[in-house]
Parts: C-alpha cells; structure tokens; sequence
C-alpha cells in the first residue's frame, strides 16, 4: 500500500499519461478527436462511448470515470482496455496496472452547430488513485477548448499537470496510514511535512508536556491538515491550488461520497427476497439490502448499479464508493474489476469479467437478469438479486455449530448485522461525517474477517488466515497474554455469528481478495512490531466486555511490557481510531482499584505522550482525563510520599 | 364510437401499458416525436446521445417509449433494447430520398431479430412537411414493406414538428396491440 503511494512521491516520471478529447459526431456518433502525447492504443471507439455517457446531450455537464487496464507505455503490451482476464492479479504493488481515467463531457447550445449542439469531451488519465483533484483544471481547460478546440490545449494542460511537485510528498508505512485515515486530529505526522515556515511549530512541541500551555499552542494557528499535501499548478496563467490526500488507498478511487447510495438503500422499500443464496442472504428472505451488497462484493458478484435517469457521474459515485466500503483499505482488488461509468456497448464482454462492478445509467440493464447477479437501483434503492445468479455447489460445509439452533431461531436479540445496519441508518440520518461512517464500515469488515478466522478454528480447517503466516502469526509460541481475534460479549453470540456466515465464509476463501488478503498478511508479517500478544483483541476486550479487576489488570501490565518503543506505540495507536473512542480504553485504567495498575497506564500513557504521534492522541483527551493522569504522575514522582497538599495545589493551577 | 369503445375496454380492463421502441436513422426525429407525444408541444432537440425514455400515456394506455440514437456506429447497440418490446416505432426521414435504402436495411435487420418477432409495426413517415416528401405509399414499397409474412405493420404519415399524425399512429397501436398484454 504504501509502495503504492511512493510511486506517485518519489517519480519524477508523468502524473499524467495521456489527455483524450472526443466529441458527439452528428452523423457518426462519438468519435475520439484528439489523443495527446500520443494515441492509447487499443479501440478508440470504445474509449469515445465512455467519454460520452448516455444522455449527455440533456444535461450540459456530466463526469465519467473508467479504468483502463494498462502497463506503462515503454512495457505496452497492447492489452485491450476492457480485460476479461479482470482482476488481474496485483503481485505485490510495485507498479499499478492500471489507467485511471476522470472525464468531463459538456453539451453546449449552438445556434451556429448543425443540429443545434455541440457535445464534447475531455479526459485525463493518470496512474494516480486521487483523481478528484484534477476536476478544476479539467473544468477550466474544458472551459478553453470550447474556444479554441485544438490539440494544443490538451499540450498545456498535459504539460501544466506534469509540472505538479509531489517529490516532497511523504509516504506512510501502513500502520501511520491506518492511524491517518481513522483519526480526524490536524497536525498528525506534522513532522512528515517539509513545510517552509516549520520554525514556529517546532518550538512548542516540548510545551505538550503540561496542560496548561496546551491553549497556548493552538492559540499559534500552527494548524495543518495533514491528511493532504498541499501543491499546486500553473494552468493559462493562473495558480491553480491542489490538495492530494496522503492517506488514500488504491481501492478508494475518486474521493467518492457514500451517502446518495447509502440513503437511497437505507430510504427503499423493503422487500422480502424471492431469489435466495446462501452467500448473500444470511438472515434469508428478511436480509437487509445492505447486507446483500455487502457480501455480494465480498464474495465477487457481478454487480450493476443503475441510476436511470440519473447523471452518470452519480452511478460513477456509487461504484466508487462500493469499491472504498468493501475495501476499507484492508481488502483490495475491488477497483480492478470496477466499470465506473459503462454502456451497452460493452456490455458482451463486461459479462464475462468475474464480480464486475458498474454504473450505468440505462434502465435496460433491468431487464436483462442474466447480465448480471446483483442490481441495485440507485433511484429507488432496491438491492436486486438475479433469478439467474448461479447457486454455489452445495459443498458439504458440515454440520452448524453445535449450540446454535436455538439461538438462530429466536432471533429476538439482535445480531451483528442489525446492530450495523442500525449504525448505518442512524449516521446517516443525522449527518454524520462520512470518516465516521467510513469507520463503521471498516469495523464491519474487520469484524467479517476476523469471524473468517474464528469459523477456521472453530471448525479445526487448516487455513492461510489462521495459519502461521495468517492473522495470529506468533500465536504457537504462546502469547504474553491469553486470547486473539475477535472479541464476542459471550460464547452464544459467537456460534450464532459462526452459523450464519459460515456460507458466506465458504464464498469469500474462493474469490480474489481472500488471495489478496493473504498475500498482504504475508507480506506484512515480519514488518509487525508487537506479535507476542494479539493488541486488538486486548483492547477490544478492555472496550467491550466487564473485566474483573483481575483480568484487565493482566492486560494493563502486558501492554506495559510490550509497547515501549516507538514502533510499538505506533501499532497501539493505530488500534485505538478516535471513532471508537481514541485512548479511553487505556484511560479508563487510570481509576483501575490497584495502585499499581493505575501507575502502569501511568507509564504507557507516558510512552503515548512522547511519543511523535501518539501526543495528539493525547492532547485529544478530555481535562478530566488529563487532570488524573497528571496527578499520578506527580504521585509516582514523589513516590508516594503523601505530600498531597501540593499536590492538590497543582492539580488546580493545572485547572486554571 | 369506436373511440368510446376503447375507453370501456381500458375501464374493463384497468390500464394497460405497452412498451415500445423508437428506431430510426439519426436526425429522423425520433426525440422530437417521443417529446411532441410527452409534452404535447414541439421542442428544439440535440442529437441523441444514447437514449432518451419516456412514459406517454394516451386513452389510458401507457406507453413507455424508448428512443435510441441512431448514428451508425451505435445501431449495433439497439438490439440490447429488443426484451420485452410489444411495438416497434420505426421513423422515416420521408425526405431523405439517399438514405431510405439504408432505412430499409436497417428495419428489416431489427424485425428479423428473434426477440422482434412478435411485436407490431408502426412506421412514421415523418417530415412530411417537406415539399418532396415521398407519401406513404412510396414508403411502403421503398420498404418493402409487402415481404413482410406474419406481421402487422402501418405506415402512418407524420409531421413531428407540429404534432400531425403522432396521435393517429398511438390510436393504430392501442388498437392493435394483444388485449392480454399488460
């Protein structure tokens, strides 16, 4: 992941491959007018059928986007854009495959035009993942080339936006990325940004060290969002600001936003399923839509997304954002076999790209199940399951779990699924911001593989999740401290869960992501500082379940005796996303019963604070927290000393 | 009389709708007929890029109306739009002496298509506005529209600008369509 974005950092080489122009030739229909450098080779036609979505001609501006299947130019091997091979396999990320391509079609009103419109449009194409930041420049050079439609503006603007300087943009291992996409705080890895007027900030990092001077430091305006690199382009003689995000991941295309599609699911009707399949609906014919989407990419269906009617930059949305969900930037492949925006034109050889995904906005599609396995209607929400899809074979999976009927059956206590569902619906009905919903989905993806994993053991299957290059790497040469994987409230809840995903667990270990899955967790494994003690499932259990005083103050000193260098910390932190709370796990042992438990949080909070990230964790943490912290620092400081007069005397200056 | 009847069967028999499918050389003015029908005035239309679908209802029938662009390049694509048509509105650019060979071609590629084979035929002789626009009957045999076995087929003169005729060849169809299709 994070060669993934040095790419982009370190190479001098081309931000952007090739700029298109097409346009809606009245007597031929979509021709492609100009290429530049030089033409991408393979159809032409079909590139002019993506840069012309359906319907362009009702609205004067739409935005497409597609991806084409290309190795870099030197290496062409002429592959054509739309490959069935489909997710090609990444083999380690050394060197995207792919062609990101952003697209501005515009229709303008001419009285002079034969037949009275003009519709023409431009793309750009670029190896980065980050398109969205191309949309103004594309804007104003669309803007140009209607005066003047030559190829010459396609050299400026070629030549603008290969000009952009990202040598300075910094690359993230994937914890410090993980941390950065989960937690909003500014100022996060400050230190990562080469910034001109760094002499200010610099000078109150020590002050951190009190809670007073706290005030003082956001009182300087240092303030830097630091989850994007600020650069910038000159285009016609003006600057042109852009913004890149650092911590997007190479399924999160596009900075799509979730909400339209997640309404539009949330807001349908509900619809008992007629078409049943043991991937997809779990709780059977009653399964939520969202959930039937959610494990139809998971287990690589082919899904359609159409918004009849609609623009076709909506249905782009939707699939980008279906892509960024299931992936969470754990899972991948997502976007490789992803169509954004495509048409009927393609439509004989999308149907033969395994668990395709695409937007199109032709009501057609309804009424050819056969295309696909899954439809989901935009406009009105519908999740729609073909009454073609192929059934799995039914492979013996064995028998449920014993102790599990009873529990599926009643189905009164809600489960996991409805729990998320229930998430969803209400972020989305109060606004939420989109990181926070973001996260949920990352949670219930996390907690989908790591159900993988427990079905494994549970079952005694000898799997490459479980195995010892799998989830609990070190796990045979036994763990400081006892427990791993996800944390259940009770052993009923867990066999339960087991149950009723053991078919969509037997659907996910045969698609391409589960390989991709696999592969990441190999490659990962050595670079993972802390592998005595699975962290997660320890703070997941000080998160979720009533510990005696005992227990957690097993896992207090553990997390003492394993975090301690940087690195460490930087793996804590990255379980500890401030959706979930940030710190307050770890705080709340600050009024553990036993002084010496209380004084190992003490040490690790202590760890936590110096450290370069982890104190902007720690300046995120409420007065009364930091208030008990400091005075057990003080206490340990005088060793107990009993000097509580000026203690208390410095908790109130501390206060003031 | 005949009017009233159909208006007792479409009481009797609730309303129906029809799906229907607008082909036609570009620039024959298929949009301009789907959207005289819709809106029921005349509107400046663009060349079509893709589709455009509407629903028309009319003597409380429904039509849902399809109108795919018809550059050669994209009349590859029209057969995608074939499942479940009930009738085919071929359009005509009577004026267009050149092209009507081309026409022909084209309307008998479509309804020799399986999925085609039952659905009626209404052909609008469009543009007859134009001083040498050729009459339905020169259609009909430009056409060739006699070879056709086993189909009803109409051939209805038209005038998408103003609206003549649109109407008429809404009445042939709901008058012709299967009374069990819903």
């Amino acid at each position: 992941m994070s060669a993934y974005l040095s790419v982009s950092a370190n190479s001098a080489a081309e931000h952007v491959e090739y700029i298109l122009a097409a346009e809606f030739d009245v007597d031929k229909g979509p021709t492609v007018k100009f290429q530049y450098p030089s033409p991408i080779d393979g159809d032409e036609e079909l590139l002019a059928e993506l840069m012309l979505p359906d319907q362009a001609h009702a609205r004067e501006e739409d935005w497409t986007v597609f991806f084409l299947h290309k190795q870099k130019r030197p290496k062409s091997t002429g592959e054509r854009p739309i490959s069935t091979s489909g997710g090609g396999r990444w083999t380690g990320g050394e060197h995207n495959p792919m062609l990101y391509v952003l697209n501005l079609a515009n229709t303008k009103a001419s009285s002079g035009a034969k037949r009275g419109a003009i519709v023409r449009a431009m793309a750009i194409c670029t190896r980065h993942s980050f398109i969205q930041i191309y949309k103004p420049i594309l804007l104003l050079a669309m803007a140009e080339y209607f005066h003047n439609p030559s190829i010459n503006v396609l050299r400026d603007l070629y030549q603008s936006l290969n000009a952009m300087d990202l040598s300075r943009m910094p690359s993230f291992e994937p914890f410090e990325k993980l941390i950065l996409s989960s937690n909003a705080m500014q100022n996060l890895f400050i230190e990562r940004f080469q910034f001109q007027r760094m002499q200010p900030f610099m000078q109150t990092v020590h002050a951190h060290n009190s809670v007073s001077s706290h005030d003082s430091i956001s009182a300087g305006s240092n303030k830097y969002d630091t989850h994007f690199f600020e650069s910038k382009i000159r285009f016609n003689n003006l600057d042109i600001p852009m913004r890149i995000p650092v911590d997007s991941f190479p399924d999160c295309v596009g900075d799509p936003s979730p909400i339209l599609l997640l309404t539009a699911i949330l807001n349908g009707l509900p619809k008992p399923y007629s078409v049943l399949h043991p991937h997809l609906t779990t709780s059977g014919s009653k399964t939520h839509p969202l959930i039937v989407l959610m494990n139809g990419l998971l287990t690589e269906k082919r899904v359609v997304f159409m918004g009849p009617g609609r623009a076709a930059k909506d249905v782009v949305d939707a699939v980008l954002s279906a892509c960024m969900l299931v992936s969470s930037g754990i899972l991948r492949g997502f976007s490789q076999r992803a169509y954004p925006y495509t048409d009927l034109s393609k439509i004989d050889k999308l149907i033969h790209v395994p668990g395709y995904i695409a937007g199109v906005t032709n009501p057609a599609f309804e009424s050819h199940p056969l295309w696909w396995d899954i439809l989901c209607n935009i406009e009105t929400g519908e999740v729609r399951i073909s009454k073609h899809i192929k059934q799995p074979e039914r492979v013996s999976l064995g028998a449920a779990l014993p102790a599990s009927t009873r529990a599926a059956v009643a189905g009164d206590d809600i489960s996991a699924d409805a729990a998320f569902i229930q998430d969803i619906n209400k972020m989305v009905l109060h606004r939420y911001g989109e990181d926070v919903i973001r996260a949920r989905f990352r949670e219930f993806i996390c907690r989908f593989i790591q159900l993988c994993a427990a079905y494994d053991e549970a079952r005694g299957v000898k799997s490459d999740l479980i195995g010892r290059q799998g989830l609990w790497p070190a796990m045979d040469q036994g763990y400081l401290i006892n427990g791993h994987g996800y944390v259940w409230i009770d052993d009923q809840q867990k066999t339960r869960d087991l149950n009723l995903y053991r078919h969509v667990v037997a659907g996910w270990k045969i698609t391409s992501n589960y390989d991709h899955y696999i592969l990441d967790l190999k490659q990962r494994r050595p670079k993972i500082p802390i592998t005595n003690i699975d962290l997660q499932h320890q703070i997941d259990r000080l998160r979720k379940l009533h510990l005696s005083p005992r227990t957690s103050e097993e896992i207090f000193d553990a997390l003492r005796n394993v975090v301690v260098n940087p690195d460490q910390i930087t793996q804590l932190l990255a379980c500890l996303p401030q959706s979930r709370g940030g710190l307050l796990p770890l705080v709340a042992g600050l009024f553990h019963t036993t002084k010496g438990v209380r004084y190992a949080v003490v040490e690790i909070l202590d760890r936590i604070r110096s450290h370069v990230t982890g104190r902007h964790f720690y300046d995120n943490l409420g007065q009364f927290h930091k208030i008990a912290f400091e005075r057990l620092c003080r206490k340990m400081v005088t060793a107990g000393s009993g000097n509580e007069q000026s203690l208390l005397s410095d908790v109130a200056t501390a206060m003031t | 009389m005949g009017n009233s009847m159909a208006r007792l069967m479409a009481r009797l028999f609730g309303s129906r709708e029809i799906r229907l499918l607008m082909l036609g050389l570009d620039a024959a003015g298929k949009t301009t007929i789907l959207f005289r029908l819709k809106l029921g005035q005349g509107v400046t239309t663009v060349p079509t890029v893709g589709f455009n679908v509407e629903s028309v209802t009319y003597k409380n029938i429904k039509f849902n109306v399809w109108d795919v662009g018809g550059q050669d390049k994209i009349r590859p694509l029209w057969r995608h739009y074939y499942t479940g048509t009930q009738g085919l509105i071929f359009v005509v650019d009577s004026a267009d002496r050149k092209r009507i060979g081309e026409a022909k071609q084209e309307l008998h590629r479509i309804i020799s298509d399986r999925e085609m084979r039952d659905c009626l035929l209404l052909i609008f002789a469009n543009k007859q506005d134009l001083p040498d626009a050729m009459k339905p009957t020169d259609i009909t045999v430009a056409l060739d529209l006699a070879s056709l076995k086993d189909r009803i087929w109409f051939v209805q003169p038209s005038t998408a600008k103003t609206g003549d005729g649109l109407a008429e060849g809404l009445s042939w169809l709901s008058a012709n369509i299967p009374k069990e299709t819903r």
